[in-house]
């Protein structure tokens, strides 16, 4: 094959690694990592808000749409332990501790997102 | 149509889905459902070799029949496969087509990073999520390499010229 | 085994849905999002709160009419009307308010309410031969309130009692949730008049922000506050802020402030008195504290120009 195209196709990959590792460090950069909360949804409604920032160790259990999922909270990180999906693909993602980076048991349709705290109760005005 | 034409899609297509199947059993972190895209090794090859139309028929078989033997059809999994698969195929034909810059190689880092892109998107509409997109920029490197390994093996099989002489031997 | 497993595993769901408890829901009442955070109690109790919300929306409503004798239906008769008990007691609250010390409270300024609303949103000063107009048909108008929840109105002025019927909505939620020994909760009318309980921590403070301040927040229990915050809802001509809320005496549209905060333990009061204050000057605001034993924020330009001395003002 020709080398021009070769030499294309490299400009283009790294190119693309460049994106994306750009992308993936804005990413890192503006996730909070402080004063969490964690709302866990089963399809659109939250069923649990939990306090990361008090670090405290706990467990939740969730009703999802094919069974129980077990989540348990562990020093300001969350993770699903427990769950009867096929791929237990939520399992493996294991504690998470800062936000921007949802768990999701597709299976059961439960995801955590990991919020920064708002820091007041209400506003006025 | 030709029988040996036939009999080389049907190989082509089986290779696709034991490849599909055999990725899904690679856990995919973050989001549940997002694959590699082996599987478009053979896509890849249908396309060079055969042509538009038999490239999206073995596109197409690989997605519906290996959602059948895993039994997830029309699940989550199977629409984020369909749209991946076919936003993937879209563009590497648009490639093929017109933009001619670039070789099997190129194409296949394209096609890659299309396959999760639409994979992700299914996602974000599915689970009702934005937050999801935050894992692109992860599995977008993940599908670059895989992307890279595909066109090469694409590459080393076109270039045998295994098909060709397949082709030239019985006609079509 | 399996029979243990199965009792087991809805226990532990019992146990653990009592460690963090919010029942919420959101409503929109009184044109904007009323939202109703329980940290106690069920979602029955968030019915029966919504429930309040409900009626007094449409009790107070001078908008449209609704399947109940309400402002509107009273606004477009001169004949004698009965209306549901909550109405009668909340028209007889928003007229006998200024001598709460709401001086500029006026329930009868609807209709030049709503003439100044539709003049800004023109982008136009209303004329002073329309305000005059108005203020004399204000001068002439009274409310006639009779026996057996009869009100009739005499005179062409429309009342509104947009400016206290919020506050009042939240005392007979506070009395709903006495009643049912419920002391943790936040609700939150249209950011306007908040009513707070006390927080499941240990000082059971809530941080309020302040939305006319940069960054401020003020920590609360047990009490109502209110805010006019005109400078979500300000139109500008000409460099002058023209805001919702009208000074009944004059017909003027220009405050002397941005936002009069009123922490009180009476809903309708601090909810008039917010809207009041804003044409008070500092010396009468501090004397109406005194009396009324409520405590205010007075802010202008993002600034405060006075603040009670029992309230610590924070920052973030």
């Amino acid at each position: 094959m020709d080398k021009k195209k070769l030499r294309n196709d490299i400009f283009l990959i790294a190119a693309l690694l460049l994106i994306a590792t750009i992308a993936l460090i804005i990413f890192s950069f503006s996730s909070i990592k402080k004063n969490l909360i964690a709302k866990v949804y089963v399809q659109n409604d939250v069923k649990e808000v939990i306090d990361l920032s008090k670090k405290e160790e706990n467990d939740y259990f969730v009703q999802g749409t094919h069974g129980e999922v077990h989540i348990h909270t562990y020093n300001g990180g969350i993770a699903i332990v427990e769950s009867n999906c096929p791929h237990q693909d939520c399992v493996h993602m294991g504690y998470v501790y800062e936000s921007n980076k949802p768990i999701i048991c597709a299976y059961n349709e439960v995801y955590i997102i990991i919020e920064g705290k708002s820091l007041n109760d209400a506003e006025l005005g | 149509m030709n029988v040996h034409k036939i009999t080389l899609i049907a190989i082509l297509t089986a290779a696709a889905i034991v490849l599909a199947i055999v990725e899904s059993f690679i856990p995919s972190i973050g989001i549940p459902g997002v694959r590699l895209g082996l599987a478009n090794i053979l896509i890849l090859i249908t396309l060079y070799e055969l042509g538009i139309l038999e490239a999206i028929f073995v596109n197409l078989c690989r997605v519906i029949l290996a959602s059948f033997i895993r039994g997830t059809f029309l699940s989550m999994g199977f629409l984020m496969s369909f749209t991946g698969a076919f936003l993937s195929l879209g563009v590497m034909i648009l490639f093929y087509l017109f933009i001619k810059q670039f070789s099997v190689l190129g194409v296949s880092v394209i096609g890659s990073i299309f396959h999760v892109i639409g994979q992700i998107i299914v996602a974000i509409f599915y689970l009702g999520t934005p937050y999801v997109i935050f894992y692109l920029p992860f599995i977008a490197i993940f599908a670059i390499i895989t992307g890279v390994i595909v066109g090469i093996v694409s590459r080393i099989i076109i270039k045998s010229g295994v098909i060709k002489k397949q082709r030239e031997k019985y006609n079509f | 085994m399996m029979k243990r497993l199965l009792l087991f595993i809805p226990l532990l769901t019992l146990i653990s849905c009592s460690q963090t408890k919010i029942v919420n829901s959101k409503i929109f009442c009184f044109d904007t999002m009323i939202n109703i955070n329980l940290y106690e109690g069920d979602s029955g109790n968030l019915k029966d709160i919504e429930g309040i919300f409900t009626r007094y929306d449409k009790l107070s409503d001078n908008y449209r009419s609704r399947d109940v004798h309400n402002v509107y239906t009273i606004n477009h008769t001169n004949e004698e009307v009965v209306v549901d008990n909550g109405l009668y007691n909340l028209l007889n609250k928003a007229f006998s308010v200024k001598n709460e010390g709401a001086a500029y409270f006026d329930p009868l300024c609807g209709s030049l309410s709503k003439k100044w609303k539709e003049s800004l949103e023109k982008g136009e000063v209303l004329s002073d031969e329309i305000i005059n107009e108005e203020l004399e048909k204000m001068h002439v108008s009274s409310i006639e309130f009779n026996e057996n929840n009869k009100i009739k109105r005499l005179g062409e002025a429309e009342i509104d009692v947009g400016g206290i019927a919020k506050g009042y909505a939240l005392d007979e939620v506070y009395t709903y949730l006495k009643n049912k020994d419920i002391s943790h909760y936040l609700v939150n009318a249209g950011s306007s008049s908040i009513l707070v309980g006390e927080k499941n921590n240990k000082s059971g403070l809530f941080s309020i922000g302040i939305n006319d301040l940069t960054n401020a927040y003020i920590e609360l229990k047990n009490c109502f506050v209110s805010t006019s915050g005109v400078s979500t809802q300000g139109v500008k001509i000409n460099d002058v802020t023209y805001s919702h809320i009208i000074n009944p005496v004059t017909g003027s549209a220009i405050n002397n402030y941005d936002a009069v905060i009123v922490i009180s333990d009476k809903g309708y009061l601090g909810d008039a008195l917010s809207t009041s204050m804003m044409m008070n000057s500092v010396d009468e605001i501090k004397e109406i504290e005194e009396i009324q034993n409520v405590k205010t924020i007075v802010i202008k330009d993002k600034k405060i120009v006075y603040s009670n001395k029992d309230i610590e003002v924070k920052y973030h």
